[in-house]
């Protein structure tokens, strides 16, 4: 199976991503899966988180896997520079980067880097932080905003997706011309949210569509857990982000929620992401 | 005063390390009706940090009157830690200097028609 990227690829819930519909999660053992990202000329981050993702259940899956790399070179080296190449080549996927540079980490806070645990969602925001400072991106205050963001999102992952192959992070800063501004994101291979949110007996039965249960978790108090006083998670991202010129993104399953500067939320069917992603750009 | 900086993080995020700050830094403080928690050098705290370490010191069914202050929060008063007093009944409330100010709301208080 060949799956040939967009040319401008964001993420793998836009529209004209024409992505399997087959679900890594659960494929047994078939042909080879081969990504193809050579026409990109661009690779947005959750872009890249789903090509991690996507390749890693498929290699866990014992189907083999190969990337191919873009023939931009710069995109090729942006890829290169916050992990994609070697996260994917540590799992065993086929990725041919020969003459791509390992590039700058100058705007990469942090690059692309597995969180197994609390300890490491604690460990990864705390080097984010220093990062950031010791590369002067971002205004302190902001730094420390993008910080909470992300180890909410890697503390869901690692509470709640149940993911075998565990969930992947990473903040970038980044300035196209509109202002400088930090990017967050966390994806993983897990259940999603509304397999989640159905192990709370209150909610079985009540969430059909996985945009519905992205929407409901963005609610406050709630949660998978029957704890009344949990939920916070998702919630507390989503009125963070609540305001203008920030932006939150969350794909799980066939569905996707999409809160922008308007103010208001798109919910709508995607194509499949396996697991669930949650990327969330603000001013830095 | 009880220095969360010291406890070697500039960021205070999970909710293991709200169990460990309790755990090492307030074991003594157990039966104190104030406690001052200084966030000065803490780049940023997240809801679930926050959420965790108010359930260790307001548990659930103890009608221990207490009030704990935040003193140095790395930001205002955000809708979502209101939002974590309002699950948990506690009333949280930003001081004229900038810091939080949990207690309980009072049972006393009539019940609403």
């Amino acid at each position: 199976m060949v799956v040939k990227a967009p040319e401008q690829f964001e993420h793998a819930g836009q529209r004209e991503a024409r992505l399997p519909k087959h679900d890594p999660r659960t494929a047994q053992a078939g042909d080879d899966v081969i990504v193809d990202l050579r026409a990109c000329s661009w690779v947005r981050p959750p872009a890249a988180l789903w090509c991690l993702i996507f390749g890693r259940l498929t290699l866990a899956s014992g189907v083999p896997f190969t990337l191919l790399v873009p023939d931009n070179i710069g995109v090729a080296t942006y890829l290169q520079a916050i992990g994609l190449f070697d996260l994917l080549k540590e799992a065993g996927a086929n990725v041919d980067d020969r003459g791509v540079g390992k590039g700058s980490q100058g705007q990469i806070g942090v690059p692309l880097t597995k969180i197994a645990s609390e300890r490491d969602v604690e460990d990864v925001t705390n080097l984010a932080l220093e990062q950031l400072e010791a590369r002067q991106l971002g205004a302190p205050n902001r730094r420390g905003t993008v910080a909470e963001a992300f180890a909410e999102l890697g503390m869901n992952a690692v509470q709640h997706s149940e993911s075998a192959v565990g969930a992947f992070g990473m903040i970038q800063y980044y300035d196209l011309g509109s202002g400088p501004r930090f990017a967050c994101v966390v994806a993983d291979g897990g259940v999603g949210i509304m397999a989640s949110l159905e192990r709370n007996p209150a909610l079985q039965g009540k969430v059909f569509y996985d945009w519905d249960a992205i929407a409901m978790a963005m609610q406050e108090r709630v949660s998978g857990t029957a704890d009344p006083t949990r939920g916070i998670g998702l919630y507390a991202i989503a009125e963070e982000l609540r305001r203008p010129k920030h932006h939150l993104l969350i794909h799980s399953g066939i569905g996707l929620v999409s809160q922008s500067e308007e103010l208001e939320a798109d919910a709508r069917r995607t194509p499949l992401f396996p697991g669930t992603l949650a990327y969330a750009t603000l001013p830095a | 005063m009880i220095e969360l900086r010291s406890f070697g993080q500039r960021a205070l995020v999970t909710r293991e390390a709200a169990r460990r700050a309790v755990s090492t830094l307030l074991a003594d403080q157990a039966v104190l009706s104030s406690i001052d928690l200084d966030f000065s050098g803490v780049e940023a705290v997240s809801p679930s940090f926050v959420d965790e370490l108010l359930s260790k010191l307001f548990p659930a069914g103890e009608h221990l009157e207490r009030v704990v202050r935040f003193v140095s929060p790395p930001r205002r008063l955000p809708n979502q830690i209101l939002a974590i007093g309002r699950g948990r009944k506690l009333r949280i409330v930003e001081s004229p200097t900038g810091d939080w100010v949990v207690s309980r709301v009072a049972t006393t208080d009539k019940p609403r028609v």
